[in-house]
Order: C-alpha cells, then structure tokens, then sequence
C-alpha cells in the first residue's frame, strides 16, 4: 500500500522551497506520460487524461483532472488532497488562479501545460520545472528506498522475462508474460520496451509480432515502479548460444558500465560518468556510436518518472549528490553485432555509490 | 501497465481506409474555411492522429499537420533512430525529427501558410501551452478545429467498428480468464492481464473494486488484497487505437442469479441511447467516447456536468451501478447502435 506520510513529506519538502522562492502557487501538470511533477505535488499516479496540482506554502492541495474514470482512483489513492473533475481543465483552473487574486505562480513543466490554461491565466505564470526538478532529484531516504525496492523488483522480473525470451516466442508474447508477473507480484506499473534481431535493430520500441530466432540478440529495459518510484534494468540476451563476436562485443558494455559506475561520487557531474563511459568505446574505435546517431543518453535520473533528470551526457553539468538514484546504462549500436543494452540503477551514497541491481553484468543466452 | 503490442495490420487498415479518413477530414475544413489543421499526439492522448494515420507514440510526443492537399507531415520528439518503427506503424507521410516540436511545426506552417490562412488546431485548449504559443506565432489566424474533427469522424466507418468488436472481444476473454472464487486479487489482475496482452492489446488497464459493498470505486492494485464475496474488475484494453471498458462483477453465491438480473437491466437501458432515462435510474452511469485526442472522453454520466451529443451508432463505453438485493452490481461494456459489442456475460 502507498504511504501516506510520503507524500505529506514530499509536500512539506516542495512547499519550503515555495516559499524560499516567494512562490504562492505551484502549478504541477501531469500525464501518463510525463506524471512525476504532478505525483510528487498531489500523490496521484495519473493513468488517463490531464491532471492539474495546485500547491501553495501553507501545503494545501487542490487536483482538477479531465478523465471522470480517474476522479475514484484519485479519491481512494490520495490523502488530504481535493479532488475536482473538470470537462475545460485549462479554463477552470484559470478560473481558480483568478479567484485567488493577485499571486505570484509558477507552473511545473510549463511547456506542458494545457493551452487555455496560459491563454486564460490572471497573470504571467512562470517556469517552476527548476524548483520541482530539485525537489524530484535529490531524493529522501524514503524515496531513495522505493527506488531500491523497485531495481529488486527489477532484478526479479528480468529471471521471469529471460525464461520467457525463448525462439519462437513472439516479442508481445515475452512482454505479456513479465508484464503478468508483475501485477501477480503486485506493481502496478512497469515501462518496458524491447528489441530483438541483430544488425538491423537501432533501438528498442513497443513490441512487436516479430518472433525471436535463433543468434537474435534480445534487448530491454525493464522500469517497474514501487508506490511510484521506478528503477530500471538494461541488459541482452542471446537467444540459444553467443557468438564469439556477441560475447567480444558485450565486454565493451560491461568495461563501460563499470567506469560509469566508478565515476559515480558525490560532487563529479553527470557529464564526469556519461564521459567515463564514452571512453571506453573510443578506446576501441567506437567513438562513433557514443553520439546522438546511434543512442541518446548513457544513462538518466529515476525516480516517480522513468526518465527523469540528470540526463546522463557528456554536456550535463548536474552535481551528483547523495540521495541521486539513476541508471548508468551504455546502451547502444554496435555494427558487428547490433544494439546492446547494459545498466544498473545506482544512487549517489556520502561516500560514493551504492549499486541497486543485482542481476549479474553478463551476455545471458536462452533456449534456443 | 500499458505498452502492449503496437502495430499497423494493413489487412485490418488498409491504405484507403485512411485515404477516406483524411477525405473526410479535409472536406469538414473546407466546411469550416480551415487551410490547415494540427493534430496534437502523446500517448495519453493518441486518438485524432491515429484516426487520421494510425500513428500511436508510445512515448513522447508529435504533431500532425494536414494540409488542404498534399502529403501530411509529422513532426516527431521521437529520436531519427525510431524512424523505421514509425514508418511501419504509420500511413505514409512527411517525417521530420526535432526533439522540440513546438517550434518546428510552426517553422513547417509558417513555409507552407500564407497570411490570412486559417490554421486549425484540434483540441486547441488541450494542447501543450508550448505548442500552443509556437502556433500563435506563426501569424495566421488560429481557431478551435475541435467540432470540425468530430464532424469528419462522426461517420464512422466499417475498419473501425470492426476493431471495435475485436478490442470488445478482447475485454470479454481477459474478464472471463479469473478465477471467480479467487480470493488473491493480484492474481485476479495478472490473468486479466496477461490475456489482454497475449490476444494483442496495444493497452491494457485493469481496476478492481476488492469489496464492492464496501467501496464500490475501481482502483489500479499496488500490492496484496485479499477479493471479498463481491468483487468487480475492469478491463480497459485499446487494439490499433481503439479502447474500450468492460466490467464483470462477481457474485459469490449468485443463487438469485442478481448479477444476471442487473446485466440484462443494463442492456435495456443501453438499448435507449442515446436516450439517457434507464440509465440515469441506475445508481450512477457514465459514457465515454473517442470524439477527439482523448480515447476515452466523458460525454455524459451522473458526475458529467456537461453531457455531449454523440452520434446514435458511435462507439460508447457505459459503465453503471445498481443494487440488488442490496447487492451492489458494476457493470460495463462497450456499445455501438445501441447493443453490446460483445455480451458482458461470463
């Protein structure tokens, strides 16, 4: 069950912050895309339509969401939030700023907001992403301990999707199966993509009906959450025996993972592991495939989003601080062999890192 | 959660059925004296541009440009690398990749608009406020297309009704595939699950109400519960852009046959619509429909303030609840021309 303290201690932690910035209304949106500002202001993981937190210092808040199927979940699943359906979200909550008078606001992402929200607003609503990214980054202990729970979720769900990753089985078959033992095992959510062929794969995508053969290289990245926090696995398999290319392959993943991990300490910057990692490619002449052509970053922030920030890239100059949780992964192409995928979630300690996933750092094989 | 097989069959899609879509589509602009017109896409909010190209990001963001004549373009967030992937899930079309789409789509209309044009914009409103001001500074004069999407669609069309029946057929088989005296409720949703997807569902969704004569509310399951005597289940399942809900209530002991009883009262009052009266005697009801961006969009219920009108033989979801017996009953089911897609019996 979801604690309730969290979410007090979430609102507490963000109000303070309000009110260093002399803000009198936080504005978070979310969808079920991009949910992390509007649960971390209103607890609410929103699956359907648009919701629209409204904060202020005092730590009272007011959620409008535009999915009536939402409005009882939200009921159930928040505590002390009021909780408002609305069929013009972008008009009413507008028409809520204006009956609070004059204030000063700010949304959290403002790009996201609904339109008519901007068109109709009493006044200019400014850009609180900054402040709420702070909040989302650095994390509690009790933040940082569901992200923990989720990478053993991870770990434990990446056995059942190895088992299922067999020749003949197709690509959504797999995900069903990893998908189903996820909800028997009580998460509620997992972000999950997958890829699977050899030189022909760039990426990993929603799966497909594609079925996996014999030498594909299986690919995914398995994110499920823990009362909303996420934690991600990345790693390959090889359906029935690696070649010796695969496996020359894959090393370089493994050497790359390690240096990233070993930049992890307090005070070096998310540039510092993503350059780390990079590295390792240009040493055997793979520089190439560390740029945006062929992957897009070498790891990012988890936590109530699963691709939350720092963005791990070698032009990030965010600080890493204890209470950071993300994945390290150095996923990318490799043109002998195709795409590969290897990461572990990681959280900043006082000292230096502490490695959530577990699963062991090798090319796995299955049944072929 | 989400995320299941996502693909574009040109067998149950072909080429034409698109054609005649954005046919449509132009024809209701040049009724309204639009020039072009964006349709807005993330995944929470897919339906207009699938409509019009079959296209569903799975994550991220895009915009749909439809111009009077020519080819659409797309502006995707979407990294180059996923080109193949849209293209083999996408009706053909102009690709453009930018990581913000904002100011390319207005780059895009600004080149192909000339002062004066009118730009439409479905679901102006709803529309990111980025998207939103990029649109505003491309100078043309911006309106709510909104009404002119739901005039194109309202028609309807055989490959979408029979997608329909196959998303209602997958609800019924991922409902019917628990374990009625199940006292696990994780199990419960992991076989509602795990049907849904194995069939093919691109979307699967399961709610629970544990004890529905304690709380009758459908809630997403995080952790252990234990399932009491009455019990329901909802599955939310989408199939090629599609979604619908069905609910099945279990009645442990059903020897009044009750949840019978409320199941065919629910037909009767489906077989009304659009007429709402023996839906409005039941405890509570809502409708939902896919009129524009948003899959599955309330038109009416008790807890609507603003009802739509929705075309008689559109796709509805209606979710009810009764009593019986004092016996709470929830049911659900997707419904076109005023009958069931697919019997919610089990």
């Amino acid at each position: 069950m979801k604690s309730t303290t969290l979410g007090a201690e979430r609102r507490t932690k963000l109000a303070a912050a309000m009110t260093a910035n002399n803000l009198e209304v936080l504005i978070a949106y979310g969808n079920a895309w991009q949910g992390d500002y509007l649960m971390y202001v209103s607890d609410f993981p929103i699956l359907e339509g648009h919701g629209i937190a409204l904060l202020t210092p005092d730590g009272k808040c007011r959620l409008y969401l535009d999915s009536a199927s939402e409005i009882d979940r939200a009921t159930a699943e928040t505590a002390g939030i009021e909780v408002r359906f609305s069929q013009q979200i972008g008009r009413d909550v507008a028409a809520d700023l204006k009956a609070r008078g004059k204030v000063r606001m700010a949304a959290a992402p403002l790009g996201f907001v609904p339109f008519a929200l901007i068109e109709n607003a009493p006044g200019t609503i400014e850009d609180g992403t900054p402040i709420v990214d702070l909040c989302l980054m650095h994390k509690t202990p009790a933040e940082v301990e569901r992200v923990r729970k989720a990478a053993q979720t991870a770990d434990e769900a990446y056995v059942i999707f190895r088992q299922a990753a067999q020749a003949g089985r197709k690509q959504f078959e797999v995900v069903a199966e990893t998908e189903s033992w996820l909800r028997a095992h009580g998460v509620a959510d997992n972000f999950m993509l997958i890829g699977s062929g050899g030189t022909d794969i760039y990426s990993v995508t929603p799966p497909s009906n594609r079925k996996l053969t014999k030498g594909d290289n299986v690919i995914t990245e398995l994110t499920p959450s823990i009362e909303g926090y996420y934690a991600q696995i990345c790693r390959t398999l090889v359906v029935g025996k690696a070649s010796d290319a695969q496996k020359r392959a894959y090393d370089i993943y493994i050497e790359a993972l390690e240096a990233g991990i070993a930049a992890v300490v307090p005070g070096a910057r998310a540039a510092d592991v993503a350059r780390a990692e990079n590295d390792v490619f240009r040493k055997y002449d793979m520089g190439e495939y560390v740029t945006s052509a062929y992957t897009r970053v070498r790891g990012h922030g988890l936590g109530l989003f699963a691709d939350s920030k720092p963005h791990i890239l070698e032009d990030v100059q965010v600080e890493l601080r204890p209470g950071m949780t993300f994945v390290v992964h150095p996923n990318t192409y490799n043109p002998n062999v195709g795409y590969m995928m290897l990461g572990d979630s990681v959280t900043v300690t006082d000292t230096g890192v502490e490695v959530f996933t577990k699963t062991p750092r090798v090319l796995f094989e299955s049944a072929a | 959660m989400r995320r299941g097989l996502i693909e574009w069959s040109k067998i149950e899609l072909p080429e034409t059925v698109f054609d005649t879509r954005i046919a449509a589509m132009r024809s209701a602009m040049a009724a309204s004296n639009i020039d072009s017109l964006v349709a807005y896409t993330n995944f929470t909010r897919p339906s207009a541009v699938s409509w019009l190209c079959s296209f569903i990001p799975y994550w991220s963001e895009c915009a749909l440009v439809v111009p009077k004549s020519g080819p659409l373009s797309m502006v995707s967030a979407v990294s180059p690398r996923g080109k193949p992937w849209i293209q083999s899930t996408t009706y053909s079309q102009n690709l453009l990749f930018s990581p913000k789409i904002a100011p390319e789509t207005a780059r895009v209309l600004k080149e192909a608009l000339p002062s004066g044009a009118t730009l439409g914009v479905v679901e102006l409103d709803q529309i990111p406020a980025a998207l939103g001001l990029a649109l505003k500074s491309v100078g043309v004069k911006l309106v709510d297309a909104t009404e002119t999407f739901v005039t194109a669609r309202a028609g309807g069309d055989a490959a979408g009704s029979a997608l329909a029946k196959i998303a209602a057929g997958f609800a019924h088989d991922a409902l019917a595939a628990f374990d009625a005296n199940a006292t696990d409720a994780t199990a419960v949703v992991a076989a509602v699950d795990l049907t849904a997807r194995r069939l093919g569902a691109e979307e699967s969704y399961v709610a629970i109400s544990v004890n529905a004569r304690k709380d009758r509310r459908l809630l997403r399951l995080e952790g252990p519960a234990t399932l009491a005597d009455e019990f329901a289940v909802r599955a939310t399942v989408a199939y090629k852009g599609t979604w619908v809900r069905m609910v099945r209530t279990v009645v442990r002991n059903d020897t009044h046959g009750i949840v019978a009883k409320a199941t065919a009262q629910f037909a009767v009052a489906v077989a009304e619509l659009p007429k709402l009266d023996k839906l409005k005697a039941m405890d509570s009801f809502l409708i939902e429909t896919a009129r524009a961006a948003q899959p599955l969009e309330a038109v009416a219920g008790s807890a609507v303030p603003r009802a739509q009108t929705f075309a008689p033989g559109a796709l509805v979801t209606v979710q009810a609840a009764t009593a019986i017996d004092g016996v709470p009953i929830l049911l659900g089911a997707p419904v076109m021309a005023g009958a069931f897609l697919v019997e919610p019996k089990f």
